[in-house]
């Protein structure tokens, strides 16, 4: 196998502000938009982007994603010449290991990486919702000759301490990189999307597995000392839609952004399709009796009651007189007839019998994470 | 299910839906939006732990091989199961000639191959959902070679099964008699064209037929042979239709909005699997209008939509009105027209006429990528 850039999607961490969202699957698998995951993003962009070979690093409560991931097919990447490979930490004769950090997941599958004879690396979080051509950012990376490509985004100057901050020059060459800093010197936020040419990666993360100090982080470890040892490091600037879905608040919002028909991200245009999982669902149903307003709603869905400004996933039922108005209700949940729900995401297969209303800026969450 | 089964659809002598099937098999053509009639049959095979499938095709078979693929859809294990088209080259432009005793002759290295003990004969215009496993069990137990599936009509023969098979039946319970329901008595028994028979027995079948007459097909060959040959019948109780006709397609298919009818179809724990087109959830704009209608992924409303069914990708504008219609993949309904009784095939677009307005008994058809 030969391929010029591959891919590696870090996906193991837990999401812990998902709260009981992820208390049985790991962040990448949680369900957005009415029909897809999260991770469905990045693996659609890797097969947009023309990349045939990707491995998919995973840890916390694996078993759900990697079942999904499965053999690429669903993003056809099962293809001749394609390679899908999901990666959980594993027993080596020198003994084994947990994913110690984002730098360690990789460095545990420099074997996978070496095998790929690949020339690039494209490192990707298994948790951001965007579309982007990355065979654009490799085109910018070669076309600065550089060592390391971080595609970065404008963020507003309140949220920057939130992210790593990246200070670049007018060629967007980066001098200055800092990981979630109290006091961020631009608003040029690293959304942990990383080109790297592989020799300089490979060295730098033997380098780094060997120092015992080190978190074995991408953004606090391996950066930084690139940037110390004088590397080529450049900021990739992405203008789009790109949101990071770390909590209940935050994946709620980008829900509703989708309701926007002006929505950036486009998820509902032909073009560079996002591919998911497919259900052998019934025909969606709107009944009679229904209400359906502003809202987004997948196949398998059934509607009987109100339902305004919401994202309504597969199998989902909204009984005859409930009201569901700025919700995400997730797959095989059920709102019961009479039951007002307001700002609020329900999980999956959790049945709703009382009003739950959250606030705009502080939403409900119900989720029965029993029985899932 | 110990023994070796093929599950044979065999769309010779479906009936046409006018110029619905003018392009297409009535086999793949869509139903209920989501699916095309064969994922029914194709479905109840794979539900009832049969691996190996032949689709007798008659002819349009660019339509039918682009919905069944690789079969992979309806395919358990892809190594010791198959699905294959079974085509007739030589005497698909010889429409006398083109029989399914011919397309099973010209296919018997499929026979040869699956060596099948038993062999499962549907015809996709019956819908239904029928557990094949334990038909099977019942045929064999019975001792008898072949079985016909049939339903009890108590009344409605003069409108509904029109062109199928009325068979009468002996007080041992086997079939005496078989002719076609030309209407003259409102209630009796239909043979729901689907045969459950040994494979020596099929080949027996083939062998009487072409030594009789080279044009016979397989249903001439058993209204011979009922008054003579052993023919267990075996009644089938649930829903059934015969979709035998454009009108009848309109109207069973908005008949299934009663959910009444619809959960007599759809049976719990059966999946109805399909084809997928990874398309995107259904945007219920702010302004649109839609009940008792089933509605497909992708199609984005902004009008209003009642007692409808809307395939995949359907664009229904502002002010427009679509009324118990079956709209099809990619159709783009315009501003303000007014749409009822219709069946609009995928890829038209309603442009410049306001309205577009047929009867129960007469649906008016718009043909496939037409503009009007």
């Amino acid at each position: 196998m030969k391929e010029e850039m591959v891919a590696m999607i870090l996906a193991g961490g837990r999401g812990t502000r998902l709260k009981s969202l992820t208390a049985k699957v790991a962040k990448p698998a949680v369900f957005f938009g009415g029909k897809y995951r999260i991770i469905d993003f990045p693996l659609s962009n890797v097969a947009n982007s023309g990349i045939n070979a990707v491995g998919v690093a995973t840890q916390y409560e694996s078993t759900d994603l990697n079942n999904y991931i499965g053999s690429g097919r669903n993003w056809g990447l099962n293809g001749t010449n394609a390679l899908a490979s999901i990666l959980p930490p594993r027993e080596t004769p020198s003994g084994a290991s947990w994913y110690l950090g984002t730098a360690d997941a990789i460095y545990q599958n420099i074997d996978w990486l070496d095998k790929t004879h690949c020339k690039y690396v494209v490192i990707l979080s298994g948790d951001h919702i965007y579309k982007m051509d990355y065979s654009d950012m490799l085109k910018f990376h070669k076309d600065n000759k550089a060592d390391v490509t971080i595609a970065c985004i404008k963020v507003p100057m309140a949220e920057a301490p939130r992210f790593g901050i990246v200070v670049a020059d007018e060629k967007n060459m980066i001098n200055e990189f800092q990981e979630k800093p109290k006091v961020p010197k631009s608003d040029y936020a690293s959304m942990g999307i990383y080109i790297f040419t592989y020799d300089l990666l490979r060295k730098a993360l033997v380098d780094d597995a060997k120092d015992e100090t080190s978190d074995h982080d991408f953004g606090k470890n391996i950066l930084p000392t690139l940037l110390g040892e004088k590397k080529r490091l450049f900021a990739y600037p992405f203008k789009g839609y790109w949101k990071d879905v770390g909590t209940v608040q935050s994946l709620w919002e980008a829900n509703m952004d989708l309701l926007d028909p002006n929505c950036e991200l486009q998820l509902f245009s032909s073009r560079f399709k996002i591919y998911s999982a497919d259900t052998a669902s019934r025909p969606e149903y709107i009944a009679p009796s229904a209400k359906v307003e502003d809202s987004v709603i997948n196949q398998g869905a059934q509607i009987y009651g109100s339902v305004i400004h919401s994202v309504i996933c597969n199998e989902a039922i909204i009984e005859q007189g409930a009201v569901v108005k700025n919700c995400v209700i997730l797959p095989a949940a059920v709102i019961k007839t009479g039951v007002k729900i307001e700002n609020a995401i329900i999980g999956a297969k959790t049945v709703v019998d009382k009003d739950v209303i959250g606030k705009e800026d502080d939403v409900a969450l119900v989720n029965a994470t029993e029985d899932k | 299910m110990a023994y070796k089964v093929a599950g044979i659809i065999d769309c010779f002598g479906n009936p046409e839906f006018g110029p619905l099937t003018q392009h297409r098999p009535m086999a793949s053509t869509s139903f209920l939006g989501r699916y095309s009639f064969i994922d029914f049959p194709l479905s109840n095979f794979l539900n009832s732990g049969i691996l190996n499938m032949g689709i007798l095709c008659q002819n349009h078979i660019r339509s039918l091989s682009k919905h069944v693929g690789n079969g992979r859809s309806w395919i358990s294990n892809t190594k010791r199961g198959a699905l294959e088209i079974l085509y007739d080259e030589p005497n698909v432009a010889n429409p006398a000639y083109n029989t399914d005793i011919a397309d099973i002759i010209e296919n018997k290295v499929f026979f040869k191959d699956v060596h099948p003990d038993y062999v499962i004969l549907v015809s996709p215009n019956f819908v239904y959902e029928a557990d094949f496993s334990k038909l099977l069990d019942e045929h064999v137990a019975s001792g008898d070679r072949i079985t016909l599936l049939y339903t009890h009509v108590e009344s409605g023969l003069k409108n509904h099964f029109l062109g199928a098979d009325k068979i009468g039946i002996s007080s041992r319970g086997r079939v005496n008699r078989m002719e076609t329901n030309m209407g003259d008595e409102d209630s009796g028994d239909i043979s729901m064209g689907c045969l459950i028979l040994d494979y020596p027995m099929l080949e027996s079948l083939v062998e009487y037929a072409r030594s009789t007459s080279s044009f016979f097909n397989l249903d001439d060959c058993l209204k011979y042979l009922a008054p003579t040959v052993m023919i267990r019948a075996a009644k089938f109780e649930g829903y059934v239709r015969d979709f035998d006709s454009l009108p009848h397609y309109l109207e069973y298919s908005l008949e299934l909005l009663d959910r009444k009818i619809f959960n007599s179809l759809f049976q719990e724990h059966w999946p109805i699997h399909t084809r997928t087109y990874d398309t995107v959830p259904v945007q219920c704009r702010a302004g649109s209008d839609v009940t008792n209608s089933y509605l497909a992924n992708g199609s984005v409303i902004e009008g209003k939509v009642t007692g409808s069914i809307l395939g995949r990708n359907v664009r229904i504008e502002k002010d427009a009105v679509v009324i118990n219609s079956i709209i099809g993949n990619d159709v783009v309904i315009s501003e303000g027209t007014h749409v009822e009784n219709a069946v609009i095939d995928r890829d038209a677009q309603v442009l410049h006429v306001s309205e577009v307005i047929g009867t129960k008994e007469e649906p008016i058809y718009i043909a496939r990528g037409d503009i009007v």
